[in-house]
């Protein structure tokens, strides 16, 4: 695939079969499955931590 | 759903969360209940009378039975103060075991179905596979104490974490200079590295990456937003607010249901002041957003 078919193939990106079902499944009972959750939303059990890259020079900041 | 937050900084600890409480209401008579999404919750606490140096953030469940979090706290401060522990590790090693205990009388026939079906493994069935994870994604979740303890001047952070297939609450120290996000979490890992943690699992998992985990690593690497190591409060304060709002933004302009929402409350202990709200609903929250929307132009 070229670059610029991956642009294009990009702005074409349509609903995935998975998302449909979803969908479906929230329609029918008010719910999500706990797999449709984990995969959009996060695991409730776990974190992420977002912080500087430690081993680059972190004392530079000055007033 | 929730989506928390805390960041660590050498001037102080930021916590932060969103009001929104997800609950089914079943109806009555065979009539189908329904979801709904409640903006007015409360998911930052102080850790017990005012001027109190810690604070709280949760994430997961509700409540727990018949016992809210907000008495839950209030219980777990009192005895903190009654015991006269010497550290916030310390409380916060009293706060997850008396939070296990109170999750375990709660939720005793769920945990043991759920031990029930992870016990299992290989052999459940696809429907037991769907209803472990269910309990899993139900049952867990935990919360962050953060502040300074006694006369420290030192602000440190705690998670702690808890899971029905767990034997008790795991409890971290969290780092100095980085923000923490718990809940709902993917959606800050896609902003700030381009992808989340399932979706690098896909990836590895399709059998078409031919590369080690490692190599693809290092190509979000590349892709990956640098951060900056230990903001000032006040722009800590910022990212986790912007955070917040990016999540529950997110949500609202896409076809994911609005599980976080409401107003996004933020609470700082700074090293040299107690407990303070930057921002926090009042009691009369709900009221006030019903007039606003009432009369309006």
């Amino acid at each position: 695939m070229t670059r610029e078919e991956a642009k294009e193939r990009f702005r074409r990106i349509t609903e995935p079969e998975w998302v449909r079902k979803m969908k479906e499944h929230y329609a029918k009972t008010g719910t999500y499955r706990p797999k449709d959750l984990r995969r959009l939303l996060g695991d409730p059990a776990t974190r992420v931590e977002v912080g500087a890259d430690r081993s680059m020079p972190r004392y530079l900041s000055c007033h | 759903m929730t989506i928390a937050a805390c960041y660590l900084s050498a001037e102080g600890v930021v916590l932060g969360a969103d009001s929104t409480s997800s609950m089914f209401v079943a109806g009555r008579g065979g009539q189908l209940g329904s979801q709904h999404q409640y903006n007015f919750a409360q998911k930052v606490f102080e850790f017990g009378p005012r001027g109190s140096t810690v604070g709280v953030a949760l994430w997961g469940l509700g409540s727990l039975g018949d016992t809210s979090h907000r008495t839950l706290i209030a219980r777990m401060a009192d005895e903190a103060a009654g015991q006269g522990l010497g550290s916030l590790e310390q409380a916060s090693q009293q706060a997850a075991s008396m939070f296990w205990d109170a999750y375990t009388a709660a939720f005793q026939q769920e945990i043991s179905r759920a031990k029930e079906l992870a016990a299992k493994g290989e052999g459940s069935t696809p429907d037991e596979g769907e209803e472990l994870a269910l309990w899993r994604q139900n049952l867990s979740g935990g919360f962050c104490l953060g502040g300074r303890w006694g006369t420290s001047r030192r602000p440190t952070a705690f998670e702690v974490l808890f899971d029905p297939l767990k034997t008790a609450c795991d409890v971290t120290e969290l780092s100095l200079g980085n923000a923490y996000f718990w809940g709902c979490p993917n959606l800050i890992d896609r902003l700030t590295r381009g992808m989340d943690l399932p979706m690098f699992s896909r990836i590895l998992d399709s059998g078409k990456w031919t590369g080690t985990s490692e190599e693809l690593f290092d190509l979000l690497e590349e892709g990956a937003l640098g951060q900056p190591y230990d903001l000032p409060l006040r722009e800590a304060i910022d990212w986790i607010y912007a955070s917040i709002y990016t999540t529950i933004k997110a949500m609202k302009f896409s076809h994911l249901a609005p599980v976080c929402g409401g107003p996004i409350e933020i609470a700082v202990i700074s090293s040299d002041r107690p407990f303070r709200w930057v921002r926090h609903k009042r009691l009369g929250e709900a009221i006030a957003a019903h007039q606003t929307q009432e009369w309006s132009p």
